[in-house]
């Protein structure tokens, strides 16, 4: 089997068309993950024992049940709860929430961080506990674990693919599709691995520059 | 004239430490005192419970004359809400050992910050007042750096001027050279010094610079296992304790015959 470069060429569009709904549903869901994580996050250190240990439950619920369970669930439940959601939308609900878990998990790694003279110092200013939590807490916590917080990004852009198991025409999905009509299966899926490489990498970079910029009160 | 400070019969343990075992303390506003003792006695402790960043076991603590922890409700007194705590909360203020700064913001952002979100100052008000508590403690070309770039004894300024910025009706100072190198000892002490002499505040010095407490306070408190032992002036304290514990402390620091 030689690799056809004219024929990688020609399906690179298509490919490129599908990539579009890969990026999206990864921006779009670790924007879910990232605000929900928080909200978790916050929760399950609040004072209220029932919010806190509900919220326990569900990260522990999500975190040790499988992805591809979690969006069959959704695709398959939801509308019979009166919630309907195109494929794209839901798919990109499941990889938010189980990210969010996830990302719950990094953000308590990064409060437990804080020392505590800050919140007594903050105490001691007689900061409200949500000026306390939004200007000293957080503004420390969230820095030091973006590599963490990183690596999820590149881990559910790579799990994009499961929402081919919900009809989305995303980038693997698109691939299988054009192998399928052409019988050559070689290129296309050659193509979607360097694809998501090619993004991972380019990601993981951002990631590494972000950091930086977070860090730059930090001494030299 | 009633007490800015009152604790009566106030216990504190952590966990099974019995750290606080019956504290009765008066103190009038514009007073200064030292709290004198050995490590564990007790004496942050007392800041801690003073500062509302812990609530006794037992006891009344009152801070101008209204308890943090409770609040008269319908003619009974009930657990306080988070308003009531606030209220008393703010006519407090404390340095702590080790600064607790904001590494995030600059100096300048470190003592707006409450000015803003606290007193809800405008912008203008709150950076005018800030930069004016930063020259106050000698650190005026300071202000915009972070505390990562700052020393030990300049953090501490900074810490002071965040405090003092609040305008409390007492300060609380909790062994605030400790972390200090040596050299940079004298420098807070004598701010503190200036603070007390103004007599506008009242303050309570957590320390273990005997001489300043001898010089500096109207009154100093010695603990020992969780109980006052003695208190008086500092002369008394210094000179004529009448508690061998107080002495054998004293002497210890001091020297005999100091």
């Amino acid at each position: 089997m030689i690799f056809d470069w004219q024929f990688a060429w020609d399906t690179l569009p298509k490919l490129m068309a599908a990539l579009k709904v890969t990026v999206a549903a990864t921006v779009l869901g670790m924007a879910v993950a990232l605000a929900l994580g928080l909200a978790l996050a916050l929760a399950r250190r609040s004072r209220l024992q029932w919010l806190s240990w509900s919220t326990a439950g569900f990260i522990e619920f999500v975190r040790s049940t499988p992805l591809l369970v979690q969006i069959y669930f959704l695709f398959y439940i939801l509308p019979g709860l009166g919630i309907e959601l195109s494929a794209f939308a839901t798919g990109v609900v499941a990889l938010g929430l189980h990210y969010a878990a996830y990302c719950s998990e990094v953000y308590r790694a990064g409060f437990d961080g804080i020392p505590r003279g800050q919140w007594e110092a903050a105490s001691a200013l007689n900061l409200s506990r949500y000026h306390t939590i939004g200007r000293i807490i957080i503004p420390q916590a969230i820095p030091p674990v973006v590599p963490a917080l990183g690596n999820y990004l590149v881990a559910m852009f790579k799990d994009t693919p499961m929402l081919s198991a919900i009809t989305v025409l995303e980038l693997l999905q698109t691939g299988k599709v054009v192998g399928a009509e052409t019988f050559r299966y070689l290129e296309p899926l050659t193509l979607v691995g360097a694809l998501f490489l090619v993004l991972s990498l380019i990601s993981a970079a951002g990631i590494r520059g972000l950091e930086r910029r977070l860090q730059k009160w930090v001494a030299q | 004239m009633n007490p800015i400070i009152r604790l009566r019969g106030v216990h504190k343990a952590y966990g099974e430490l019995a750290v606080l075992r019956g504290i009765d303390l008066e103190v009038p506003a514009g007073q200064t005192v030292s709290v004198i003792g050995p490590s564990g006695s007790g004496k942050s402790t007392l800041l801690r419970l003073l500062m509302t960043l812990d609530r006794p076991d037992q006891g009344v603590l009152e801070i101008d004359g209204e308890s943090p922890w409770t609040m008269e409700k319908n003619g009974s007194q009930q657990p306080a809400d988070e308003r009531h705590l606030r209220q008393v909360r703010g006519k407090v203020g404390m340095v702590f050992q080790h600064f607790n700064l904001f590494p995030h913001m600059s100096a300048l952002h470190n003592v707006m910050e409450a000015l803003l979100r606290v007193l809800r100052l405008p912008r203008t008000e709150a950076e005018a007042r800030a930069r004016e508590r930063l020259s106050a403690v000698g650190l005026a070309d300071k202000a915009d750096a972070y505390p990562a770039h700052l020393s030990g004894g300049q953090k501490q300024r900074v810490a002071i001027a965040r405090a003092l910025a609040m305008q409390p009706k007492v300060m609380l100072f909790d062994e605030i050279t400790s972390a200090l190198d040596p050299e940079l000892v004298g420098g807070i002490l004598a701010l503190l010094h200036e603070m007390s002499s103004k007599r506008t505040m009242t303050m309570v010095i957590v320390t273990h610079h005997m001489r300043f407490a001898e010089s500096c306070s109207d009154r100093v408190v010695f603990f020992d296992e969780g109980v006052i032992v003695e208190d008086g002036a500092p002369k008394a304290i210094f000179h004529e304790p009448r508690h061998e514990r107080t002495r054998r402390f004293v002497d210890a620091i001091l020297g005999p015959e100091a």
